[in-house]
C-alpha cells in the first residue's frame, strides 16, 4: 500500500510506536536534531512569507529607499492593471487544461504500461520521464523551432495539405502550444508516481476481477481507480500547484505573448519585480497567488471524501 | 512485475499484446521526436533550418555549430556548477530531513504536533511566493551570484522530513535499543544504526531534491548574473539571448545540455522506479 | 508499505559525496565568480550577438594602439535582458566597476551611476568636445553619469540590388511616406517583401512618428498617445495588415529575424541604427544602401540614440575605473570604432573617419539625420513601456487592435 502525505492529517500525527523508554522528553533533548531543520524553516520560509506581506504595502525599488503606500498596490492590482486579470485568467485556464489532460493521459498510460508488463513498463516509464529532467528553457527552444511559421509542424501539415496556423503568434494557438509543451515536459512525473501506485496494488485483486470476467476498462474503473485514488489525489494536488506556478514555459516559449495571451501570474510577478522595478507590487501578486493556491488546495481536500478511498 | 502473472503460464503472446507493444513503441517515438529534431537541426547550417522542409539532413553536416555553442558559453563550468549545486543541495536536504524526521519521530515535546503540522503545510506553499523577500535577504547578505544563494533557500522543504518520518514510525526501535544498551550515544546510534536502515527513503529524497535543483529556473534567473555562476538552464538562457534565432548553434547548445540530463535519468532510473513505489512522491 | 529491511549498507557514501561536493564548491568559490578579474577593468554591457561582441572588441583593439597594456573584460546578458539584470548585477559583491548605458535609459539607472565631472576634471578629460545632446541625455539630476561614444540616428537600410531589379528609384535624403509605401509595394512579390518590421518599441513606427515631429516623452512625462506617434505606429501596423508589404514580426525574437532577412536579401528595407552598419555591409557589400526615414514632408527629423560608459556608484576605486573609461573614449578610439564598425561618433571631429570607405549617399543620409535630429529622452519606467509594447505589438500587426488602443493602454498602465 502507498502512503501519501495527505493521508496523515497534519494536526494528528500518530504518536511514535515503540516503548516509552526510547522517547526523551522536552525540547532540550530534541533540539540538536530539530535545530537545523526548524532554523531553515523559519529563516527561508516563515520569515519570507511574512516579509512578502509587509513588502506588499510598500513601493519598493531594487535600488533605493522603500516608501509605505498602504493598500495602493492592491488597489492597482484589482482596479488599475488589466494585465493582472488576464494573467490570472490564463493561469486558471492553464491549470485546468494542464491538470485534467495530464492526469487523464498519465493514468491511461500507466495502466497501459502495467498491462504490457515488467520490462516494457520500466523502460517506457523512464523514457517518458526524460523531458522532466531536461532544462525547461531547452524544451521551450525546441518547441519554438518546431512551431515556427515555417517549422517542422507546419511543414508536415503542409505535406498533407493543411495550412498550419501561426502557432505562437495567435492567442488561442499560443495557449494551446504552451499547454502541449508543458504536458510533454511534465507528464512523465505523474506516470512514474501513478505507475508506482499501480505496482503497489495487490495483483490477486486484479486477477480476481479478471476471473469474474470484467473487461480491461471496467476493471480499471471498478478496481484500479478506487485503489489508486489516494495516489491520484496526491498527484492532483501537486499537479494543480505546479500548474499555478507556471513560469519557465511562457517565459521561454512565448514571453507571455502574443499580447498577454500567455502571460501567467508568476511571469507577471517576475516582470513587475525584476524588470519593472516594483518589488512591492510583485509581492502583492505573490500574496494573491499564495491565497489562491491555498484556497484551491483546501477545496480539493474538502472534496476528497467524495472519491478518495483510504482502505486497501 | 504484476501484470506478468497473467501470462506466466503462456509461452506465446496473444495478438492484442503484440499490437499493444507496437503501439507503445510508436507512441514513444512520437514522444521523442522533439529530441530527434533537436539533434537534426543542430547539425544543419542555420540558413537551411527552415529551407530543408521535413528532411532530417541539411546539405552538409555542420559540426561547427557545436564549436560555436561550446566556445561562446563556458559549458564545462556551467555543467560543473549545476552538478555541484544539485549534489550539495540534495545532500543538505537529506541531512536536514533525517535530523528533523528523527526529532519528530523519536522525541516528545510540547507543541510537537502543531509544529509538525505547520511545517507540513508548507509542502503546498509555492516557493515562487517567497522569491522577492529571499532576493532581498540574499542581496543584503552580499550573496548575489554565490553558491550559498543557489543552495540554501530551498533545502528546507517539508517533503523529505515527512517521508523519512513515515518510515521511521514504521521502524521497530529494537535496533536502536540494542545499540543504546551497548553504550552508544544517541547521535552515534542515529548515524551508524538508523541511517543505514533509511537507505531507501534517503535515496528517494536525494533523487527528487537533485532533480528539483537541476531544473530550477526562476530563482537562479534572479540571483545569477555572472556567466561563471550560471547553472545549466541559465547558461542556456544567456546563450539564447545572445544568439537570437541562430538555430544551428542554439540546438547544438540544447543538445549539449540534454545529453547530461539524459545521463542523469539513466543513472537514477533505479531510484526513480523503486523510490516512488515505497510511497515516496516527489513534492514539486 | 514494502518492508525495506536490507542489510545495512554503507550510506556513508552519500554523506561523503555530499561533503565532497561542498568541498568542491568551496574551492570553486575561492576561485571567484569571474575568475577574480579586476572590477576596474571589467565592463558590464549588453552582448546580444556577434555584432555587439565585435563592437566592444573594436574599442579594446583601438585602445591597445595607444596603450598596449590595456585590458578590458566584458560581461553581460543580451540587450533585452540587460535592463533587467543590471540592477541585480551591480548589487553583488564582485560587481564590475564599469557599465554601459543608453542615454535613453540613464534616468532609469540613476542610482547605479556615479557622477563623473570631478573624475573627468582630475583626469584632464575635456567633456565639452562630446555631442552636446548626448551629454544632456547622460545628465541626471544635474550631474553627468556616462561618457557618450556615439550619437546614432535610426536610419532606413535598404538593398540596392533589389531596388534596381524592381526598377525602383533609390531613396535619398528626402523620402515621403507615400513614396515609401509605393516603393515597398513594388518591391513585394512572391517570397520577397518590401521591408522587414520588428516588434520593438523604437523601430519603424517610432522613428516615423519622431520624423513627423511627434514625441513619446514630453517634459519628463510619458506622452505615448501623441497623435503623431500613434499615427506612425498605426502606419507600421498597416504596412503588414492592410498593404501586406511586410510579414508580421514573430512574437519572440523578431529583431534578429528581421536583421537576418535584410542580410539574406529576403527583404528590401529595414529600419535600424548605424551600429549595425558593418554587419550589414559584411553581408550585402556595395548593395547596402542607407536612406532617410520616411516622413510626411519627406524632410525627417532624426531619432537619435546614443550610449556611453559610466562607473558603478558603489565601485571602490573610481579613479582607476575612470582611467579605463578615459582610455576607450578618446577621440582616436571613438574615431577608430566609428571607422571599423560604422557606429556614428559622439564627436564631430571624428565624423570624417566614420565616413571613410562608405558610399557617398549612405554617408549623406546618416549625416543628415544625425545633424538634424533630437535624442530620445525617456522616463524611469521605460523598461516597462518597452516590454509591454513588444508584447502588445503582435496584436497590432495581426490587426486585432489599433495603435491608439495599445498605446493608450500602456500610457494608462505605466504613465
Amino acid at each position: 500500500m502507498t502512503t501519501s502525505p495527505l493521508q496523515a492529517a497534519p494536526a494528528k500525527s500518530p504518536s511514535p510506536r515503540g516503548p516509552r523508554s526510547q522517547q526523551r522528553h522536552g525540547f532540550r533533548a530534541a533540539s540538536p536534531y530539530l535545530g537545523p531543520g526548524m532554523l531553515g524553516f523559519a529563516l527561508f520560509i516563515v520569515v519570507p512569507l511574512v516579509a512578502s506581506l509587509i513588502i506588499s504595502f510598500f513601493d519598493w525599488p531594487l535600488f533605493g529607499a522603500p516608501q509605505f503606500v498602504g493598500l495602493e498596490n492592491y488597489r492597482y492590482l484589482l482596479a488599475g492593471d488589466p494585465a493582472f486579470w488576464i494573467s490570472l485568467r490564463n493561469t486558471l485556464i492553464f491549470a485546468i487544461l494542464y491538470t485534467g489532460v495530464n492526469l487523464a493521459v498519465a493514468l491511461g498510460l500507466s495502466y497501459w504500461l502495467m498491462n504490457l508488463g515488467g520490462r516494457w513498463a520500466a523502460f517506457f516509464r523512464v523514457l517518458f520521464f526524460i523531458p522532466v529532467v531536461t532544462p525547461m528553457i531547452g524544451n521551450a527552444l525546441i518547441f519554438r523551432l518546431m512551431l515556427n511559421d515555417d517549422g517542422i509542424v507546419n511543414q508536415m501539415l503542409g505535406v498533407v495539405g493543411i495550412q498550419g496556423p501561426q502557432w505562437l503568434n495567435t492567442p488561442f494557438w499560443a495557449m494551446l502550444s504552451l499547454v502541449v509543451m508543458s504536458l510533454w515536459q511534465g507528464m512523465g512525473y505523474n506516470i512514474i508516481v501513478l505507475g508506482a501506485g499501480i505496482a503497489g496494488i495487490n495483483p490477486s485483486v486484479i486477477e480476481a476481477s479478471r476471473i469474474d470476467g470484467a473487461g480491461a476498462v471496467s476493471r480499471f474503473f471498478r478496481v484500479v481507480f478506487p485503489m489508486l485514488s489516494p495516489t491520484i489525489f496526491f498527484c492532483t494536488i501537486m499537479t494543480v500547484i505546479g500548474a499555478f506556478k507556471v513560469f519557465a514555459q511562457p517565459y521561454a516559449l512565448t514571453e507571455g505573448g502574443p499580447g498577454n495571451a500567455t502571460n501567467t501570474l508568476v511571469l507577471h510577478l517576475y516582470r513587475n519585480g525584476f524588470s519593472f522595478d516594483k518589488l512591492g507590487y510583485a509581492s502583492a501578486i505573490a500574496w494573491v497567488l499564495f491565497v489562491l493556491v491555498m484556497l484551491v488546495t483546501a477545496v480539493q481536500f474538502s472534496q476528497q471524501k467524495r472519491w478518495v478511498t483510504y482502505d486497501s | 512485475m504484476t501484470a506478468e502473472i497473467a501470462h506466466r503460464s503462456r509461452s506465446s503472446i496473444a495478438l492484442p499484446q503484440v499490437l499493444s507493444r507496437v503501439l507503445i513503441c510508436v507512441a514513444g517515438l512520437i514522444f521523442l521526436f522533439p529530441f530527434v529534431w533537436m539533434i537534426a537541426t543542430s547539425l544543419k547550417p542555420t540558413d537551411e533550418v527552415f529551407a530543408t522542409g521535413t528532411s532530417l539532413l541539411g546539405s552538409r553536416i555542420e559540426w561547427s555549430n557545436y564549436v560555436v555553442a561550446s566556445t561562446d558559453i563556458p559549458f564545462g563550468r556551467i555543467l560543473i556548477n549545476s552538478v555541484l549545486i544539485a549534489f550539495a543541495g540534495a545532500a543538505l536536504t537529506v541531512t536536514v530531513s533525517v535530523l528533523s524526521a528523527y526529532a519528530f519521530s523519536r522525541f516528545r515535546f510540547r507543541g510537537r504536533a502543531t509544529l509538525f503540522g505547520a511545517f507540513l503545510a508548507t509542502m503546498v506553499l509555492p516557493q515562487e511566493v517567497l522569491v522577492i523577500p529571499l532576493y532581498l535577504m540574499v542581496e543584503k547578505a552580499g550573496l548575489v551570484d554565490s553558491y550559498p544563494a543557489l543552495i540554501l533557500p530551498f533545502a528546507f522543504g517539508a517533503f523529505g522530513t515527512f517521508l523519512i518520518r513515515q518510515f521511521l514510525l514504521s521502524l521497530p526501535p529494537d535496533y536502536e535499543e540494542a545499540a543504546t544498551l551497548d553504550g552508544a550515544s544517541r547521535l552515534r546510534t542515529l548515524v551508524s544504526v538508523v541511517v543505514p536502515l533509511l537507505r531507501a527513503p534517503i535515496s528517494v529524497v536525494f533523487v527528487f531534491a537533485f532533480i528539483e535543483y537541476w531544473g530550477s529556473f526562476l530563482w537562479p534567473l534572479i540571483v545569477v548574473n555572472d556567466t561563471a555562476m550560471a547553472t545549466v538552464p541559465i547558461g542556456l538562457e544567456m546563450f539564447s539571448g545572445e544568439r537570437g534565432t541562430d538555430w544551428g548553434p542554439l540546438m547544438a547548445a540544447v543538445t549539449l545540455v540534454v545529453l547530461p540530463s539524459l545521463l542523469i535519468v539513466v543513472l537514477l532510473q533505479k531510484q526513480l522506479q523503486q523510490g516512488v513505489s515505497m510511497g515516496g512522491f516527489g513534492g514539486r | 508499505m514494502k518492508s525495506v529491511m536490507r542489510r545495512p549498507a554503507p550510506s556513508r557514501r552519500t554523506v561523503l559525496a555530499g561533503l565532497g561536493a561542498i568541498g568542491a564548491l568551496a574551492a570553486l568559490t575561492a576561485c571567484g565568480g569571474s575568475g577574480g578579474s579586476d572590477p576596474t577593468t571589467t565592463l558590464y554591457t549588453w552582448i546580444s550577438n556577434e555584432n555587439d561582441r565585435a563592437q566592444w572588441q573594436a574599442f579594446i583593439d583601438a585602445a591597445k594602439e595607444s596603450d598596449p597594456e590595456f585590458a578590458l573584460t566584458l560581461e553581460g546578458p543580451s540587450f533585452e535582458n540587460y535592463w533587467t539584470k543590471v540592477k541585480t548585477r551591480m548589487s553583488s559583491g564582485d560587481a564590475p566597476a564599469l557599465l554601459t548605458t543608453q542615454a535613453a535609459r540613464a534616468q532609469e539607472l540613476d542610482a547605479l551611476l556615479a557622477p563623473l565631472e570631478d573624475l573627468a576634471e582630475g583626469a584632464g578629460v575635456d567633456l565639452s568636445q562630446y555631442n552636446e545632446a548626448m551629454i544632456a541625455g547622460m545628465t541626471v539630476d544635474g550631474s553627468l553619469r556616462a561618457i557618450p561614444y556615439d550619437a546614432e540616428p535610426m536610419v532606413l537600410f535598404y538593398n540596392r540590388a533589389l531596388f534596381e531589379d524592381a526598377g525602383v528609384e533609390l531613396p535619398g535624403t528626402t523620402y515621403s511616406m507615400d513614396q515609401f509605401l509605393d516603393n515597398a509595394t513594388s518591391l513585394t512579390s512572391g517570397e520577397k517583401y518590401g521591408l522587414a518590421i520588428s516588434a520593438g518599441l523604437v523601430h519603424l513606427g517610432m522613428s516615423v512618428g519622431f520624423a513627423n515631429g511627434g514625441s513619446p516623452v514630453t517634459d519628463g512625462a510619458l506622452t505615448l498617445t501623441d497623435p503623431k506617434i500613434v499615427e506612425a505606429m498605426q502606419f507600421g501596423f498597416d504596412l503588414v495588415v492592410e498593404h501586406e508589404v511586410a510579414s508580421a514580426p514573430a512574437a519572440v525574437d523578431s529583431e534578429p529575424a528581421s536583421q537576418q532577412d535584410l542580410m539574406n536579401g529576403k527583404v528590401a528595407m529595414y529600419v535600424d541604427g548605424p551600429w549595425m552598419y558593418q554587419a550589414y555591409e559584411d553581408a550585402l557589400g556595395d548593395d547596402l544602401g542607407v536612406a532617410i526615414i520616411p516622413s510626411e514632408t519627406g524632410e525627417a527629423k532624426g531619432l537619435i540614440q546614443g550610449s556611453g560608459f559610466g562607473i558603478a556608484s558603489n565601485a571602490q576605486d573610481q579613479q582607476s575605473a575612470f582611467a579605463s573609461i578615459a582610455t576607450i573614449t578618446t577621440p582616436e578610439v571613438i574615431g577608430a570604432v566609428a571607422n571599423s564598425r560604422g557606429t556614428f561618433p559622439s564627436l564631430a571631429s571624428q565624423e570624417e573617419r566614420w565616413a571613410e570607405g562608405k558610399l557617398e549617399d549612405n554617408v549623406a543620409a546618416v549625416t543628415r539625420l544625425a545633424h538634424d535630429g533630437e535624442p530620445l529622452i525617456t522616463t524611469p519606467t521605460w523598461n516597462e513601456v518597452d516590454s509591454k509594447f513588444t508584447q502588445y505589438a503582435t496584436d497590432g500587426f495581426q490587426g486585432n487592435r489599433t495603435a491608439q488602443e495599445i498605446l493608450t493602454e500602456i500610457q494608462e498602465a505605466v504613465g
